[in-house]
């Protein structure tokens, strides 16, 4: 045909800094700075208590990022946690199945939760935020109705394999979380349903218009995030050997939250990485740590997090409304424009 | 200049972009007349409306009122020298009272509160005054269109508008409620010495209350008739008759009597009253029609995106019932969107990630996506139709040219064998406009079945087999081969069939 084809511009090699990297600066800024704030901070084991404490948040963060990138929002996830630790004991001591049983039992729980928001957003048509706001509610409940708020102590020692055993000196929840990181980044890089989970973000209706069954990746990402809250809950009592009735009540839903956005997840859909979200959620265990060794008041610490989630997104909001670009990019153009 | 209170406008041009849009107009508003502005799809008269109401600066010419020179820097400037304009998007907020909508932004107050009673019973008495039986506290959001019409006339109005502009006032009314809409706004004309100009595609219901006639056509007023002159045939023929002098008609390239591949019979469904029509396999189907005429949603009814009431559609011999766009893809039928940004295009994926949107299993292996092979596939189809800017980067940023061929692209990589496109060369440059028509012709050459809607005449001749028209939702002209085909005929099929 006379159109013409023209030979497609390879010849473009402008040095591309990932968009992880402005995060990952900032958290290797707050490292060196912590090391030499404080000679018990940059310490093997004090690092290995960072990341086993913030493995919780980084499941959390790791499911909530899925929701972010389809333009919802998981409200439910702290209180999935909480659901989760609780029903674990409960099978585990009250009913006396086996603890692996029960673990896999309460990981399907957490999925069907959460596939049940995703359901209910896909049919009704009612915004994210307030499905899950209501499942936070009812999924809090759940377990102070079955225990009348107490606790329960596990028993059966081998539960402890998920939160206290480690693997060449790392914790297993870190292990874990690391693999679980890995598959994700896999699962939303190059499966079909991964490209359709951004393209839901992106632009529903073009999506739907291309095919894209909409309703099954709606169910399908809050599944995800109700069962990375049954792992953070798992983790979570498997620590403490108890069914906690307000486990993950504090502020876990906050900072799963803050990592995906200051680890530029957009809170509009479409935008972001499993690996800036980790980096994000590495970036608040790691101030929330930081703040713990130089024995800072713990009542400060939501207050520092909340500076930085809304710094995070005020950045998202005018770099999507371009009103700022980011400063490197505008050194970066200057220095390719002056190149060439 | 005379002090007769009219609203003049002389020697109006205006241009976009270097294209004349207006070419030296002359249009007047009488107060107590209604004016109609007639004329074809890009006659003209959105911008003459919009330059009449502020919403847009004219490049030369005068606006004045009264024989005083005005100008207009805005609608609210408008609004200021009396000149209120009620396009088909209402501004009402539906979740505010009637009175409240009044109101809006000048509220009244009684000792430092809002005085609700006060403008409730000022705007009952507004309303009664009217001769409307809406209550001044019902809900915006429960009226009827024809209601909230009325409210936002009404609103302009008490604002002091001594010419009120309505755009395509009965567009989404049944006839009953267009016929008491318009005999109401003769009425206010009349009583209250407002001059209305009214613009419309429904000659058969508007002219009835016009005073006068003007009919634009490329730009320039062709035909001005006043009272007792106006006549349907005369404003018809205008509308048509600059057509005549058009080029010679194409000879289709497509070889007669190919098997016939999509048939429609008699379907229906919302805003659709019976069309029938059938393509075949290998040729460019052109549907006309004007806006509204429900073209649209038929694309959408046979992609299974619209609900479908009655009626049948055979694909390839085969009764075929739409459900859901993943069905239609699966089918084999693929739909380009009139507003690609809206529902065409996934804005921050890359052009080459858009063209495989639809067909990611092709690239599959072991249930991983070979991104590799996909992106080598989508740089070579787009390469095929001439897509130029950085493939790699977000689509948001190619030129909508290069945009409308990814979509293509897409249509190219999904290899359907039924392809319906909606104004395909719609916000697209002259230069890939031609490229676009290339890309179509190839595409019915291979074999496959296109239908294409365009409001522009010319587009239709240039790229399709036969065409058909669509009026008032339906389609009863049997498609005749481009050949056959003059501009003047299709502009008297879309405005003059049935009454």
């Amino acid at each position: 045909m006379a159109v013409m084809a023209e030979p497609t511009q390879t010849s473009d090699k402008r040095i591309r800094l990932p968009a992880e990297a402005g995060i990952a600066f900032v958290l290797l800024v707050v490292l060196i700075s912590g090391a030499l704030a404080s000679p018990n901070f940059f310490t093997m084991s004090n690092i290995l208590i960072l990341l086993l404490n913030g493995a919780v948040i980084g499941f959390l963060c790791l499911g909530q990022s899925f929701v972010l990138f389809t333009g919802g929002i998981d409200l439910s996830c702290g209180s999935i946690v909480a659901m989760t630790c609780v029903l674990a004991a409960v099978l585990i001591q009250t009913v006396g199945l086996p603890w692996p049983l029960a673990c896999i039992i309460v990981l399907g729980i957490g999925a069907l939760a959460g596939a049940l928001n995703g359901f209910i957003i896909d049919r009704t048509g009612v915004p994210p935020f307030i499905v899950t706001f209501a499942m936070m509610g009812v999924a809090a409940s759940i377990p102070q109705i079955i225990t009348g708020a107490e606790s329960i102590r596990v028993l059966q020692l081998g539960y402890r394999m998920i939160g206290q055993s480690r693997i060449l000196g790392i914790p297993f929840p870190v292990i874990a979380l690391a693999i679980a990181t890995a598959v994700a980044a896999l699962f939303l890089r190059r499966t079909i349903t991964g490209t359709h989970i951004f393209a839901v973000g992106g632009n529903a209706d073009a999506a739907r218009l291309a095919g894209v069954n909409i309703s099954r990746i709606t169910v399908l990402v809050y599944a995800i995030s109700g069962f990375c809250g049954a792992c953070g809950g798992l983790i979570y009592g498997s620590r403490l050997m108890t069914g906690y009735p307000t486990a993950g009540r504090g502020d876990e839903l906050f900072f799963s939250i803050a990592g995906a956005v200051v680890g530029g997840v957009s809170l509009f859909g479409g935008i972001g990485s499993i690996y800036g979200a980790m980096i994000g959620a590495t970036l608040i265990a790691t101030i929330s740590n930081l703040m713990n060794v130089l024995n800072v008041n713990a009542y400060w610490q939501p207050l520092v997090i909340g500076v930085i989630i809304l710094v995070g997104v005020t950045f998202d909001t005018m770099r999507s409304s371009r009103r700022l670009s980011l400063p490197w990019k505008k050194l970066l153009k200057r220095k390719v424009s002056t190149g060439s | 200049m005379t002090l007769d209170g009219v609203y003049r406008a002389s020697r109006i041009t205006k241009s976009f972009a270097g294209v004349g849009v207006l070419h030296g107009v002359d249009f007047t508003v009488r107060p107590g007349t209604i004016h109609g502005l007639f004329g074809h799809n890009g006659a003209g008269k959105s911008t003459l409306l919009k330059i009449l109401a502020g919403a847009q600066p004219q490049d030369d010419g005068t606006l004045s009122i009264d024989g005083r020179a005005i100008s207009l820097a805005s609608p609210r400037d408008a609004l200021e020298q009396g000149i209120a304009c009620v396009y088909q998007e209402l501004r009402l907020i539906s979740n505010l009272t009637v009175a409240e909508n009044l109101f809006l932004g000048r509220e009244l107050r009684k000792g430092g509160l809002k005085d609700g009673n006060g403008m409730t019973a000022y705007t009952q008495s507004l309303l009664d005054a009217y001769g409307l039986r809406t209550a001044a506290s019902a809900r915006v959001g429960t009226l009827s269109h024809p209601e909230k019409q009325m409210v936002e006339v009404i609103a302009n109005l008490d604002r002091k508008a001594r010419f009120l502009f309505l755009d395509e006032p009965t567009t989404a009314l049944d006839g009953g409620q267009a016929a008491s809409l318009l005999a109401a706004i003769r009425r206010i004309a009349l009583e209250r010495q407002i001059g209305v100009v009214l613009v419309s595609h429904k000659l058969d219901e508007v002219l009835g209350v016009c005073d006068e006639a003007t009919v634009l056509s490329g730009g320039r007023v062709i035909l001005h008739v006043e009272r007792e002159k106006l006549n349907k045939e005369m404003i018809v023929d205008a509308i048509v008759g600059d057509a005549h002098h058009a080029g010679p008609a194409r000879v289709s390239g497509a070889a007669a009597g190919g098997d016939t591949f999509l048939e429609v019979r008699g379907l229906t469904g919302a805003r659709l009253s019976g069309v029938t029509l059938a393509a075949r396999a290998g040729e460019v189907l052109g549907v006309y029609g004007l806006v509204g005429s429900g073209r649209t949603r038929f694309l959408r009814s046979v992609f299974g995106t619209e609900p479908v009431t009655g009626g049948e559609i055979l694909i390839d011999g085969k009764r075929y019932e739409p459900r859901s766009a993943k069905d239609a893809l699966a089918a084999g039928i693929a739909l380009l969107t009139e507003e690609r940004k809206r529902d065409g295009f996934i804005p921050l994926m890359s052009a080459c990630e858009n063209v495989v949107l639809s067909t990611l299993r092709r690239y599959r292996a072991m249930g991983l996506i070979d991104h590799a092979a996909a992106g080598r596939s989508a740089r070579h189809t787009l390469a095929r139709i001439g897509t130029r800017g950085r493939l790699d980067a977000p689509i948001k940023s190619l030129s909508g040219g290069n945009q409308q061929k990814v979509l293509f692209g897409r249509i190219i990589e999904q290899d359907a064998r039924l392809i319906l496109l909606d104004e395909p060369t719609k916000g697209v440059d002259i230069g890939a406009k031609q490229d676009i028509y290339e890309i179509i012709r190839l595409l019915a050459d291979e074999g496959r079945c296109v239908v294409v809607v365009s409001s522009e005449e010319e587009e239709l001749l240039e790229v399709a087999d036969r065409i058909t028209v669509f009026h008032h939702g339906r389609c009863e002209y049997a498609p005749v081969p481009v050949s056959d085909v003059t501009l003047a005929a299709l502009r008297q099929a879309a405005w003059a069939t049935s009454a």
